[in-house]
């Protein structure tokens, strides 16, 4: 299982990336925007993308809709705001699989990724 | 007839000084006679010194007279002044120049052009075996000779009249080493090395941040946000604003420090201070205080004693004693005091006791900034809510190492050390309604105020005991107006 995280923040990436290992996802690749995130997604396959939706270069829905056209079956988790929730809907028309809304705790945060794994079915 | 002869004859001219020698042949005189031989012999007739190369000076004039038939006025000999001596000087090496301190400032980011002043150094810090000068001899200097052959004296060089104290080596070289690890000063006369960083004002921008391996005394105050790290002890005579002192010895601070709740200290020997306002930190051995700690989150790893002093808010734990003449105040401000044995800082267990110490303030700092942000009024734009979650995930993360670390509340931690509790606490005026007493595993809660004098200390049997005066030593669980939730 190969989970991408993309997020300009590396205080959470660092978090997320504990939190993945505490629930047994040792490979991870980190991404600090989401040009960034195309550049290295070729290379890494990843098999979950955690990613953030405001972020510098490139931000988040832009990512997921240069991805989808390529990849339609990687899941992907946006991590969105309170008052980003209303454009939700936008970015599951462009793809993403589930949302997270920030503040969010550790535990919110590993029950969504265990949520969506689910329900596309993938290996946890 | 005779004059109009004279007048026709070459003539040797000596220049004021006796600083050249020339020869003159006018128009009118005897090719013949004009010959090296006559020159040279009018030459020394007046005393001129001739050399090969004069001679050859001579030759070649009279040569060029009898061919061009021309008059000549020409230099054909010059003194050799003298080379006075120089005076010996000092050079300074690289970086030790004393008359150039404070001029750097700190470190800059070019990215940006900020500078950081708090970082700039007034000092000139040496360590042992540094070479900080060269001091270069006086030279004798060279005679010189006139035109005449007569010598021409030069000065020599004056001594340079510095004293190199004990504290550097002044090698037959010249090199100028330190012998020890301090503070360079150079006062025209005297190049010293001191042990100790004698501030003469108050540290502030003109000195800098202060860090020093040796004694540094302050002979004024210390400025908000400056920095003061010496590895042994630090005195300041004057008044500590919101400052960092850390120290490896004692920390002396007469007049006091008012750290209004950014202050902190770190002192490795004992503390003598005059007031303590809103300071947190550690100390490693005595806290001696002549008023009061005010709201003060501090360690003592030794006594505390402030016979005249009292402690008013805040939470103060210590290893030792207590002596203090009030706890709490007559306004009732909550005051908390923790009696416990802290395990030697440099066990295993008092490293992780440390760290659980510095893990458990972190938290404590994100959960208050954590609260702030989600009472304001900009938590849900999306730069609050990014640092929310990252303020959550941050304590998270802590709150699983200090699960790791076996402890996950502060109380138990305080607990676990609180057991080993032998101190005792003695207070001669008052002490005060909500003042509450740690002490080993009793949690003592002072709802009423009591009188002093007053001693409270564990006995034997784990009981909290407590003595009035001379009184007959009873239970603490017995004393009106106390709750004694351990003993309940």
């Amino acid at each position: 299982m190969r989970v991408m995280l993309v997020d300009d923040s590396k205080t959470i990436r660092r978090i997320q990336r504990s939190i993945l290992e505490q629930i047994g996802y040792t490979e991870i690749d980190e991404a600090c925007d989401g040009q960034d995130a195309l550049s290295r997604v070729v290379a890494f396959q990843p098999s979950l993308i955690l990613l953030d939706w405001n972020m510098p270069n490139m931000d988040g829905l832009t990512f997921l809709k240069t991805f989808r056209q390529r990849d339609k079956a990687t899941p992907v988790i946006m991590v969105t705001t309170e008052a980003e929730k209303t454009r939700v809907i936008e970015a599951i028309r462009a793809g993403v699989n589930n949302y997270v809304v920030k503040p969010f705790t550790p535990d919110t945060l590993q029950q969504r990724i265990k949520e969506t794994l689910a329900k596309v079915g993938a290996p946890q | 007839m005779a004059d109009a002869r004279a007048a026709d004859q070459p003539t040797i001219v000596i220049e004021p000084q006796r600083t050249a020698a020339r020869v003159v042949i006018p128009i009118g005189a005897d090719p013949e006679l004009v010959t090296v031989s006559m020159l040279l012999s009018l030459a020394r007739e007046r005393g001129v010194e001739v050399g090969s190369k004069g001679e050859e000076v001579l030759r070649r004039l009279s040569e060029r007279f009898r061919a061009e038939r021309a008059p000549l006025n020409e230099v054909f000999a010059e003194a050799t002044p003298p080379r006075h001596g120089i005076d010996s000087s000092i050079e300074w090496q690289p970086g030790f120049d004393p008359s150039h301190a404070g001029e750097a400032a700190g470190p800059s980011d070019p990215s940006s052009g900020r500078i950081d002043f708090y970082a700039r150094t007034s000092f000139i810090r040496v360590h042992r075996e540094d070479h900080v000068a060269t001091i270069l001899p006086a030279t004798e200097g060279l005679d010189g000779r006139d035109v005449c052959g007569r010598t021409l004296a030069a000065s020599a060089g004056k001594p340079l009249t510095i004293e190199v104290d004990a504290s550097l080596a002044r090698l037959d070289d010249g090199r100028v080493i330190a012998q020890l690890d301090g503070q360079l000063s150079f006062d025209g006369r005297r190049i010293v090395v001191n042990p100790v960083l004698d501030v003469q004002g108050t540290v502030d921008f003109s000195t800098g941040n202060i860090a020093f391996e040796g004694d540094v005394v302050i002979r004024h105050d210390i400025r908000d946000r400056f920095r003061v790290r010496a590895t042994k002890s630090v005195t300041v005579e004057g008044l500590v604003d919101a400052s960092h002192i850390e120290c490896g010895g004692d920390l002396t601070a007469r007049r006091g420090v008012a750290g209004r709740a950014e202050g902190t200290i770190e002192v490795g020997g004992s503390a003598h201070i005059g007031y303590l306002d809103e300071v947190s930190g550690h100390i490693g051995k005595d806290l001696l205080c002549a008023r009061e700690i005010m709201r003060c989150h501090l360690f003592v790893g030794g006594n505390l004693v402030s016979d005249l002093g009292a402690i008013i808010g805040g939470c103060v734990t210590v290893a030792g004693d207590v002596r203090v003449a009030d706890l709490g105040s007559g306004g009732d401000t909550p005051t908390e005091l923790r009696l416990t044995k802290e395990p030697d800082i440099d066990s295993p267990e008092g490293k992780a006791a440390a760290e659980v110490r510095a893990l458990h303030a972190q938290v404590a700092t994100m959960e208050k900034e954590l609260a702030t942000l989600r009472s304001s009024a900009t938590a849900r734009t999306p730069t609050a809510a990014e640092r929310m979650t990252e303020l959550e995930f941050e304590i998270a993360d802590m709150q699983a190492r200090l699960k790791a670390l076996g402890f996950t509340d502060p109380a138990v931690e305080e607990a676990g050390l609180a057991g080993l509790c032998t101190s005792t606490l003695t207070v001669s005026r008052m002490v005060h309604a909500r003042v509450t007493l740690r002490l080993g595993h009793h949690l003592i809660v002072f709802n009423d105020p009591v009188k002093g004098p007053i001693r409270i200390w564990l006995e034997g049997t784990r009981d909290a005991m407590y003595q009035l005066g001379e009184g007959t030593p009873r239970s603490l669980r017995d004393m009106p107006g106390v709750m004694d939730r351990a003993a309940a």
